[in-house]
């Protein structure tokens, strides 16, 4: 019977109190985490497991166990122990991600790296920061901020991911467009490897010997090993930064303007466009001024040399106005760039105040066919019956198509679910991606097929076998489900996935 | 068997342990997709850089991946993972790369990435086969990113006083966020061999847009003031001179220390080997030294490795061979000692090439 | 003495679930919290707390000691609901989650002890002043010395040592309204509040001052009570419900402009009276008005010209309420009046809106995590250099003081409202 004496008809996992789905690691493990760890940093209880069955997508799975290690050998120890009792291992960090990639999908370890959060070494002079996996994004450009430098990938979790996660999902963000995603500012990586082994990959600079580790692990979602120790590179704060906000009547405006910045040789740090819906929802709650009858917005940013970016900055302005904007407003000054951003960074939380449940897809698309898919997916959920706002990084074409829901009505996640797999579906067919920062963790992995064959992934294989990973480090991600991976996370997604693959690929 | 492209950088890499076929990828030549609203392109893997570039210009665009000597074609470009002056400003091949198609030992081929310039779905196994020297799989088909030519561009050398006087010009220009897309520090000799005054040199090439390079045209210029350095433009055709220079010598060197390290690296070592005719070239920005030499006799050239190793393992470095006489490379790694890694390497060739017939014997630990 | 917990018939409240809902687990808030913070623990998280609570509503889990500790060592102070792009009601869910546990029985003895406890004390002037009183005696005579020396409080069990050294210094006198100069047209009306009057009488005086200078007279109605904040985080909701109906008779009545608080944790209460009481159909409307008419202090005044201000010479740094900055969203407000006062210079610590630790009775239940979070409260107000830490808050008040004490640092916590005060002052001569 529920504790607590309220409304109880949401959906609730199969699995009740004291049931751990994929059962109860054996004491004796238990025992052996807790000799290299401590008691207080190893959970076993359901009561203290349910707090690592989810990140920030709708799946959710509970792990056997949760280990909090506090060192390098610490989780080397761990990953031996876990493998001598055959069970896999599941890396986490702040369980930000929004593709399953933290979440035990067949149980297992959990290794939560967030006590793992110490700055070990800043070179300036050398633009190196040698950190831990637990270390939150923005608390490194925080930390090196004093040197007049930055950690350039910015995801919009960055106040709370950790660069951990970021490795594993090569995280990217509104400035990878001109500052690259994670994988151009990681040069070397400490791993734990599935034998227990710690391993250097990379090294301080990109002359190192060999074959490519780091940018192979870069991204490969935690199926590889566990860094435990990174090297990044830092960059120098920017001499000057603009910022520009283009108001457009016509979304094919709007678009228009940002293939030709683009064609004018101009590649701004970023380029955000933000739809109607968004505009809505953000003018109503923060009232920055956004017309309402506007159909679309861009924020633009340049930096740079302070001419270089005055030059930039007009010849943006001339392109928008050119193309049809109807007002272009401009910011150079810090506290008026963040007026200009406020709408963009609160636009989530704008549309929460109408829909309590939201969805952000994560598809890219070539940046010439952006109208185009925005349209027909815009289609999709109207054909579901759902809300869409899109607010994206335009400048790189990555799409994010955000479904409005509230989970309590019947049925509603299904079609959420559903609609998401019919738009990346239409990514995928004007010859994109499945996700371009996100990753593909256990919410796209059936969508692997529509991008690569038998063969291609037989080779990204060949790459987890030279790794000793096997299946060891968290099963069942990235591509698609085999035997073995059970029935996790939403069997009717799995549907739309195959039907779909069916109907157009035939 | 041995992939070959246009044949510019046969020589480097191990010796391989067997060499009965060389496959060409000549007839590989066709640019699949050209994409310049998107900014991208897609080439097979033997279609020359030169050719590649000079279309892409027409867009306005470039793929901004230079080499030092013969650019060649895509495919040995990407295998090399060669680079050159433009490294500074644009980074090295796996920047740029965005999707790849390859060819198995066994035949099938596979890919990897895609089309689209953001793009994590999957293993980044492109990675893995830039600068494998076609060990474990022949690139067939490569999709790039592009950048945007910049609309003006320039070339001023500083003849500096001394070496760390040209590293540290180079240094403050990186500091200021100047619009440099090259910054080379020339030992005096090559600065010698591209005709210019005999002294330690910052060769910097700067480009961007039209306010930008003027702005960093005038701090350059007061950079020279202060360190003493005699300012000149040169002809943009000096780095075609500089990579002939640079891939003329029988004895090559790729050294790599910290950013902080080159000046006193690079001065150690064109003292040592003043007499070995040392001409010197350094990315300074990324601690990249090319040092090249031409020995009297190959047992000198064991003698100069060793001492060469010894200058830059004090000061955190690594060596690289990239050419050097065959009695020589004979005897050694020229991807110097392997690393704790190299264990992953192995496997990595074992799982793409079980019967290593991929330039057996090429790669880093003889893979 | 009588514990009387036994729920009473209540009107129906917010659908807990509802309010759960919201929360779509992206982790934006983990940063924010500062017992995350500290142990790095997803359970001690506010994303982790609202799952445990989702778990207990849903019958995934059961109120173990475990659990039931990891909602206690929440402080309450809503950080997280900044941080959320969600609009989650935290403070509300936990609120919620402790009333319920409380209400169906399942609270564990201690919260049952602290319920109990505050149910006799808070509400009642008389008691409170004896207690006061007594503490009072404690602090001056030798007896406090002899029983630190001893070491006895060590030997207790609990952290009552570190509850001993925590708490306040108490003045002389506590505060008594005085005359109000004549002509004064407009009037608003001022919660004195529980222990304020007894502990920070100074501050009181301050906010009437001022209040008086910008043309209001103040008003203390006969039967106000304690706002309930205190019994409303320790899951007594029902206990709270009494008092909010209680003020909003006292002070309905008088017609004034404004309703005007001085303590943050109270004032973020008060303006959720309608909240509260939101199913109340007999109070509903006028919970609503009651709550329309809050303000807190600083808030109400930097709205307004204030006039000349004298020159109050005082390197200061501000320490953000979190029932202010969180729950009421007053962030510029405070700083804006810092900065209008000549010659005082504002310097920012890292995180100020980052909780010191105090937390209503949190210091007192909580000590170890309340001393963690202190002492690197204390190490953001050191590297300002500035002695001087503003904030508005009672609690924090006593916390940055005790912080103050414990560095060796000199200076003091004062009530912003008294830097306004000092100022107003040094232009007009003493009066």
């Amino acid at each position: 019977m529920p504790i607590l004496n309220v409304m109880v008809d949401s959906v609730v996992p199969a699995y009740v109190v004291g049931d751990v789905p994929h059962g109860v690691v054996s004491g004796a493990l238990l025992s052996a985490l807790e000799a290299i760890v401590g008691k207080t940093y190893v959970m076993s209880t359901p009561e203290d497991l349910l707090v690592y069955e989810y990140d920030a997508t709708i799946d959710r799975a509970r792990p056997q166990a949760v280990v909090l290690p506090n060192t390098a050998e610490q989780v080397a120890e761990v990953v031996r122990a876990a493998r001598r009792f055959d069970v896999p291992v599941i890396p986490r960090g702040a369980g930000t991600g929004i593709s399953g990639g933290a979440l035990a999908a067949v149980g297992g370890v959990v290794i939560a790296l967030t006590r793992m959060k110490r700055v070990l070494e800043v070179d300036p002079e050398n633009r190196i920061a040698v950190v831990e996996p637990g270390v939150v994004n923005l608390d490194l450009s925080r930390a090196v901020a004093k040197h007049g430098l930055f950690y350039a990938p910015d995801p919009s979790s960055q106040r709370a991911c950790t660069l951990g996660g970021n490795v594993a999902e090569n995280a990217g963000g509104p400035h990878t467009l001109a500052h690259g995603a994670t994988t151009s500012h990681v040069l070397g990586l400490e791993l734990v490897l599935a034998n227990g082994d710690l391993v250097w990959v990379g090294g301080r600079t990109r002359d190192v010997p060999g074959i490519d580790l780091t940018g192979a692990f870069v991204g490969s979602e935690g199926t590889l090993g566990v860094a435990t120790k990174i090297v990044v590179r830092l960059s120098r704060l920017p001499e000057s930064t603009r910022t520009l906000l283009a108001i457009f009547n016509r979304l094919d405006d709007a678009s228009n303007a940002v293939t030709a910045i683009i064609a004018a040789g101009i590649v701004p740090s970023a380029l955000e466009m933000m739809d109607k819906m968004i505009i809505h929802a953000v003018e109503q709650a923060l009232h920055c001024g956004y017309p309402l009858d506007a159909e679309a917005v861009l924020l633009i940013e340049v930096d740079g040399l302070e001419e270089s970016t005055a030059e930039e900055s007009t010849e943006i302005d001339r392109i928008c106005i050119a193309s049809g904007a109807r007002e272009v407003r401009q910011a150079v000054e810090q506290a008026g760039r963040d007026l200009l951003w406020a709408g963009r960074k609160s636009s989530l939380s704008a549309l929460g105040r109408y829909f309590p449940n939201f969805y952000v897809l994560d598809g890219v698309v070539p940046r010439t066919r952006l109208v185009e898919v925005l349209r027909e997916s815009n289609a999709v959920a109207e054909r579901y019956g759902l809300a869409v706002a899109n607010v994206f990084h335009a400048g790189d074409g990555n799409l994010h198509p955000n479904l409005l829901f509230d989970e309590r009505v019947p049925g509603t996640t299904e079609k959420v679910l559903a609609a998401g797999a019919e738009i990346m579906r239409l990514c995928v067919d004007a010859g994109g991606s499945i996700t371009g920062e996100h990753g593909v963790g256990l919410e796209k992995r059936d969508f692997m097929a529509w991008l690569f064959d038998d063969a291609d992934m037989a080779a990204m294989a060949k790459l987890k076998q030279a790794f000793g990973a096997d299946e060891y480090f968290n099963p069942c991600k990235a591509f698609p489900s085999h035997r073995g991976c059970g029935e996790v996370g939403h069997a009717n997604l799995q549907q739309a996935a195959g039907r779909l693959g069916g109907e157009l690929y035939v | 068997m041995v992939p070959i492209g246009s044949g510019a950088r046969l020589g480097i890499g191990n010796i391989p342990s067997a060499y009965h076929t060389a496959i060409s990828t000549e007839a590989l030549d066709k640019v699949i997709a050209c994409e310049p609203a998107d900014m991208t392109v897609t080439v097979q893997a033997g279609v020359h850089i030169a050719h590649l570039q000079e279309g892409l210009a027409e867009h306005g665009q470039f793929l901004p991946l230079d080499v030092v000597g013969a650019p060649g074609t895509v495919g040995g470009l990407l295998a090399a993972n060669a680079f050159g002056a433009l490294r500074h400003r644009y980074g090295t091949a796996r920047d740029w790369l965005i999707g790849l198609r390859v060819v198995h030992a066994d035949g099938t081929t596979s890919k990897s990435g895609g089309r689209v310039v953001k793009n994590v779905s999957g293993y980044d196994l492109h990675k893995v086969h830039v600068g494998a020297l076609g060990s474990l799989a022949i690139i067939a088909e490569a999709t790039f990113k592009l950048a945007p030519l910049p609309k003006a561009d320039l070339t001023l050398a500083l003849a500096c006083p001394s070496g760390s006087a040209a590293a540290s010009v180079i240094a403050e220009c990186h500091e200021r966020g100047l619009s440099l897309i090259a910054a080379e520090m020339l030992s005096p000799t090559t600065a010698h061999a591209i005709e210019q005054p005999s002294r330690w040199t910052a060769l910097l090439r700067i480009a961007g847009g039209a306010a930008a390079v003027i702005r960093t045209v005038r701090d350059v210029r007061d950079l020279a003031v202060l360190a003493d350095a005699e300012i000149g433009e040169v002809d943009e055709t000096v780095w075609d001179r500089w990579g002939a220079v640079l891939s003329g010598d029988p004895l090559r060197l790729r050294v790599s220390v910290p950013p902080t390290r080159v000046a006193d690296t690079a001065e150690a070592i064109d003292r040592r080997f003043a007499g070995d005719g040392v001409a010197l070239s350094a990315t300074a920005t990324v601690g990249l030294l090319r040092v090249n030499m031409s020995p009297r006799d190959d047992a000198r050239v064991a003698v100069i490795l060793d001492q060469v190793k010894e200058i830059t393992s004090g000061r955190g470095g690594h060596i690289m061979v990239d050419a050097a006489p065959l009695v020589v490379k004979r005897d050694i790694d020229v991807f110097g000692p392997s690393r704790d890694d190299m264990i992953i390497m192995r496997r990595l060739k074992s799982e793409f090439d079980p019967t290593a017939i991929l330039s057996p014997g090429r790669f880093m630990g003889r893979l | 003495m009588s514990i009387d917990l036994h729920p009473e018939a209540e009107p129906h409240t917010h659908a807990l679930q509802d309010d759960l809902s919201r929360c779509i687990h992206c982790g934006f808030c983990l940063q924010a919290c500062p017992t995350y913070l500290e142990l790095g623990l997803e359970a001690d998280s506010p994303r982790g707390r609202i799952q445990l609570i989702s778990a207990l509503a849903e019958g995934r889990a059961r109120p173990t000691p475990s659990v039931l500790g990891h909602l206690d060592l929440c402080l309450q102070c809503r950080a997280c609901e900044t941080a959320c792009p969600s609009g989650v009601q935290y403070g509300r869910i936990m609120e919620t989650a402790r009333a319920t546990l409380v209400e169906t029985g399942e609270r564990p003895f201690a919260w049952r002890l602290r319920i109990a406890a505050m149910r006799q004390v808070l509400p009642h002037k008389t008691r409170l002043r004896a207690l006061i009183g007594l503490l009072r005696v404690y602090q001056q005579s030798p007896l406090r010395e002899r029983v630190r020396k001893s070491g006895i409080l060590k030997r207790l069990p609990g952290d009552v040592a570190e509850a001993e050294s925590s708490l306040p210094e108490m003045p002389p006198a506590s505060f008594a309204p005085t005359p109000q100069p004549p002509g004064l047209t407009s009037a608003v009306a001022m919660l004195t509040g529980c222990v304020m009057p007894h502990l920070f009488p100074k501050a009181h005086e301050a906010t009437v001052r001022v209040l008086n200078r910008l043309g209001y007279r103040v008003v203390f109605p006969e039967n106000e009570t304690c706002c309930g904040a205190l019994n409303l985080h320790g899951g007594d909701r029902v206990f709270a419900r009494r008092l909010a109906r209680r003020n909003i008779d006292a002070f309905l009545s008088q017609g004034v402009e404004a309703i005007i608080v001085n303590s943050a944790g109270c004032g973020s209460t008060m303006k959720e009276y309608a909240d509260l009481l939101a199913y109340d159909d007999q109070y509903r409307e006028r919970a609503r008005r009651f709550s329309e008419l809050t303000r807190d202090v600083l808030e109400f005044v930097a709205a307004h010209d204030l006039g000349p201000l004298g020159e109050v010479r005082r390197v200061v740094t501000y320490q953000d309420s979190c029932h202010l900055v969180h729950a009421q969203r007053v962030k510029t407000a405070p700083r804006a009046i810092l900065r209008q006062i000549p010659g005082l210079e504002l310097r920012e610590m890292d995180s100020p809106d980052k909780c010191c630790g105090s937390a209503g009775l949190y210091s007192m239940v909580q000590p170890e995590m309340s001393q963690r979070l202190l002492s690197s409260k204390m190490d953001d107000v050191e590297t300002t250099g500035a002695t001087c830490v503003a904030t508005a808050n009672p609690g924090c008040m006593t916390q940055l003081e005790t912080g103050l004490r414990q560095r060796g640092l000199g200076g003091s916590a004062p009530h912003v409202i008294e830097l306004l005060d000092e100022a107003m002052r040094a232009t007009h001569g003493r009066d």
